[in-house]
């Protein structure tokens, strides 16, 4: 399958090896490209497609301290410099690579190995360039939006049995379901699968099932998919997409979880599970991913300022959690805070808002005097008038009142803010993590559920599922007197029925010590926690 | 970021490092050392070579040599640790439609310096248009080892060839050696680590990574595999692989 069209090709090389460049370039020139160019590092790189566009780019993975290749292909991707039909292909020293490269969010179209021949290359390029020609006009639809157009030619070119069907089938798929036809994607990957159980037509299939609402089913499948194909990422983002759509945080941070363990160099899948476990209170994985987040996100167009910030909010709340590694993480936290500016425009109101992170992290970390030093220089400035004005403004200052221990002026703070976003359902929803009992429809909607369905199975004295869905309760409304109480009494229950464990005990006393810091003697609980209270001291006496 | 800072040890599961570590798991990571190491070395040596033009035949040859032996250990090294990936599941089979005489063509192209060297024509017999299913990348790493090994003891000619045949493709790749000895011959059931020699020099490393690789792709129920025999259309050595 020769080529002949070199002539049109516009090629860009990227290596930082100054003979890696000169080389390949030296065979593009002898295939008879039109126009060989080359960068010696991912900035340039990007400078020069910013200037011109190219048919063919060659990238190292490795390129020394800046970008490294996916990098470059992610930016480049992002930014839109690259044309639909532009070809990247990855240059790396090992052919394994493919399988961590493979699970990133943007791949490229092919992988070379080095050492690279230019017999090799040119059989490959051969072969990719041919493809890219027959596919070409689809593509300048595409880059038009013509998207009808797009998928009527490539309906055709898999009637006429072309060479590249695979490829048409693949894209017609995605095409079919970016317009929410999902009974005709759902025609295409049928046909795929009936000559071999391929995963990305399965994956395809369960989209389809989730376009239509299916979401069990769609569940089903991917979980299949995953037993089957374990390394295939895109089934766990679907999966995590399906569990989404059914309002189920839970799975969704588990389907996360799995993907991230088997792909961790992913910033945006980081990224996401770090904003999810924090939406379930897992502060532990929350931070961990955030921790990752910012590692990743050096070089990465991908770096965002809040995965900066949440990696200090979620350091704290680790600590609220007295998890050990809060220690190490808040060293961690307080440098990134400290380094921001050096990577980002940081207004005054973003300055504020780091002020109380960090006012924060010294407080539980230890360091009481500089801590207040921070504490004094914003309550004693009108930067709070001017600066808290963002919802995540406003919980970072209520967080911080309550981290140093001025309760009556985080109530007071919060009262104002329960009136400002009164109808504002999502801002409640937020705001109902510092509160002991949640506001908002949703999450009161929520506790009741599980309550519910937690009293449901106390009284049919299985204590051990009520147990359960107390402690999920408890997660997602860590300040919830009621449930807490509730935990108390089914672990009461349990341990009546099945004698007492050190672990159950230890649960009860953290609930009581959690109840007995919110509470005073006018809380409508207050007699339930003193008689609870007791029988916790009974029980613990008998066992003494 | 460097090449090492995404190797083996990423998905490492061994998570207890109170515990002695895997003796597989030292090997395998300094097999990936020593092949950063090699790939180094391999890429200074292309350069003199470039920079400084042979003098001489014998001088040619030595290049040759010392290129056609460094490409062997890269080689063998790649394939310890794709067996050891796929021994820790940490290798992932991509199986999708391709087109078998690409994988043909391109192998004999990255070869193309040691048939050169070897005086070897190789033949290939493969419609343009037949397609199968399997994971591109193991599969081209198979058929390399192949042709390298199979180069070793041509005399003349090497034959591939690729086919459908009972619903399964074959690809083929006969010699005109003096073939396998008789004990490799067959499609054992057991691997061929059963079968190293040290005394012999030879590991047979090489086929028993193409049985694992040819092993990962099944199909209802049924694995892919591998045989081998004499005599064939050369007159050597015959390997073949089967693919469900």
């Amino acid at each position: 399958m020769a080529f002949h069209g070199y002539g049109k090709i516009k090629a860009l090389i990227i290596d930082d090896f100054n003979n890696f460049r000169m080389t390949v370039g030296k065979m593009l020139d002898e295939f008879g490209c039109q126009e060989v160019v080359s960068a010696v590092n991912g900035q340039v790189a990007l400078k020069q497609c910013e200037d011109k566009s190219f048919d063919l780019v060659l990238c190292d993975y490795n390129l020394g301290s800046g970008k490294n290749g996916q990098q470059v292909l992610e930016e480049l991707r992002h930014k839109k410099l690259l044309k639909r039909e532009t070809l990247f292909l990855m240059v790396s020293a090992e052919s394994s690579m493919t399988i961590v490269l493979s699970a990133y969010d943007y791949a490229p179209d092919a992988y070379l190995t080095k050492p690279i021949t230019g017999k090799t290359l040119q059989k490959r390029l051969d072969r990719l360039l041919a493809q890219r020609e027959e596919m070409l006009p689809v593509y300048q639809y595409l880059n038009n939006d013509q998207i009808e157009d797009a998928i009527n030619l490539s309906r055709q070119a898999i009637a006429k049995g072309s060479r590249y069907s695979s490829a048409y089938q693949k894209l017609l798929g995605d095409l079919l379901i970016q317009i929410e036809s999902f009974d005709a994607a759902e025609q295409i990957y049928k046909q795929v699968l009936e000559a071999r159980a391929l995963d990305w037509a399965q994956v395809g299939m369960a989209r389809c099932k989730i376009g239509k609402g299916e979401y069990d089913t769609a569940i089903k499948w991917l979980n299949k998919i995953i037993s089957d194909h374990p390394y295939c990422m895109q089934a766990y983002d679907v999966l995590a997409e399906a569990f989404g759509k059914m309002d189920d945080n839970e799975s969704m941070q588990k389907a996360l979880e799995s993907a991230v363990e088997i792909s961790p160099m992913s910033i945006l899948r980081q990224t996401f599970l770090g904003e999810t476990a924090a939406k379930n209170n897992d502060t532990s994985v929350a931070a961990r991913a955030f921790n990752r987040s910012v590692k990743l996100g050096k070089n990465s167009c991908h770096d965002n300022i809040n995965n900066h910030m949440q990696l200090g909010r979620t350091t704290i709340a680790l600590f609220n959690d007295g998890d050990e590694k809060a220690e190490d993480l808040a060293k961690e936290s307080l440098r990134v805070l400290d380094s921001m500016g050096k990577n980002f425009d940081i207004d005054k109101a973003l300055q504020t808002q780091t002020k109380m992170l960090k006012c924060q992290l010294l407080t539980k970390w230890g360091d009481t005097r500089q801590a207040a030093d921070i504490f004094a220089e914003l309550s004693g400035s009108v930067d709070l008038l001017t600066d808290v004005i963002t919802l995540d403004a406003e919980l970072d200052w209520a967080n911080t009142l309550v981290v140093l221990g001025k309760k009556a002026d985080a109530d007071l703070f919060l009262t104002d803010l329960l009136d400002k976003y009164k109808d504002d359902q999502t801002a409640l929803a937020r705001i109902d993590q510092l509160l002991s009992e949640p506001v908002s429809d949703v999450n009161r909607k929520k506790v009741a559920r599980l309550n519910k369905e937690g009293i449901g199975y106390y009284n049919e004295q299985d204590f051990k599922l009520a147990i359960d869905c107390f402690v999920r309760a408890k997660r997602l409304f860590p300040k919830h007197v009621g449930v807490h109480l509730n935990l108390v009494q089914a672990l009461l229950a349990e341990m009546k029925e099945f004698g007492s464990s050190k672990e159950q005990m230890n649960m009860c006393v953290a609930a009581l010590a959690k109840v007995e810091s919110i509470v005073d003697g006018q809380h409508e609980q207050f007699a339930r926690f003193l008689q609870l209270k007791d029988m916790v001291r009974i029980v613990e006496r008998e066992n003494s | 970021m460097t090449d090492t800072d995404i190797s083996i040890d990423v998905n490492n599961d061994n998570n207890n490092s109170d515990e002695k570590a895997d003796f597989s798991l030292i090997l395998a990571s300094s097999v990936h050392d020593m092949k950063n190491s090699l790939g180094m070395l391999l890429n200074s040596l292309e350069d003199m070579i470039r920079d400084t033009p042979e003098q001489n035949e014998q001088q040619a040859k030595q290049f040759g040599i010392l290129q056609y032996e460094a490409s062997r250990i890269n080689t063998e090294l790649i394939q310890l640790l794709s067996i050891y990936r796929m021994q820790h599941e940490l290798s992932p089979v991509r199986i999708d439609e391709n087109y078998p005489i690409e994988i043909i063509e391109e192998q004999i192209a990255r070869n193309d310096t040691l048939f050169e060297m070897r005086g070897l024509n190789v033949e290939v017999d493969c419609d343009e248009d037949l397609s199968w299913y399997y994971d591109i990348e193991l599969l081209g790493g198979v058929v390399h080892n192949i042709l390298v090994n199979g180069a070793r003891y041509s005399k003349q000619k090497m034959l591939i060839s690729a086919a459908i045949e009972k619903n399964e493709l074959v690809i083929s790749i006969e010699d005109d050696g003096s073939g396998y000895p008789q004990f490799m011959l067959g499609s054992p059931e057991q691997s061929y680590v059963k079968s190293v020699s040290f005394s012999e020099g030879s590991t047979h490393l090489g086929l028993y990574f193409s049985q694992q690789v040819v092993g990962l792709h099944t199909k209802d129920g049924v694995k892919g595999r591998i045989d081998l025999s004499n005599g064939g259309r050369l007159g050597g050595g015959v390997f073949k692989l089967y693919l469900p």
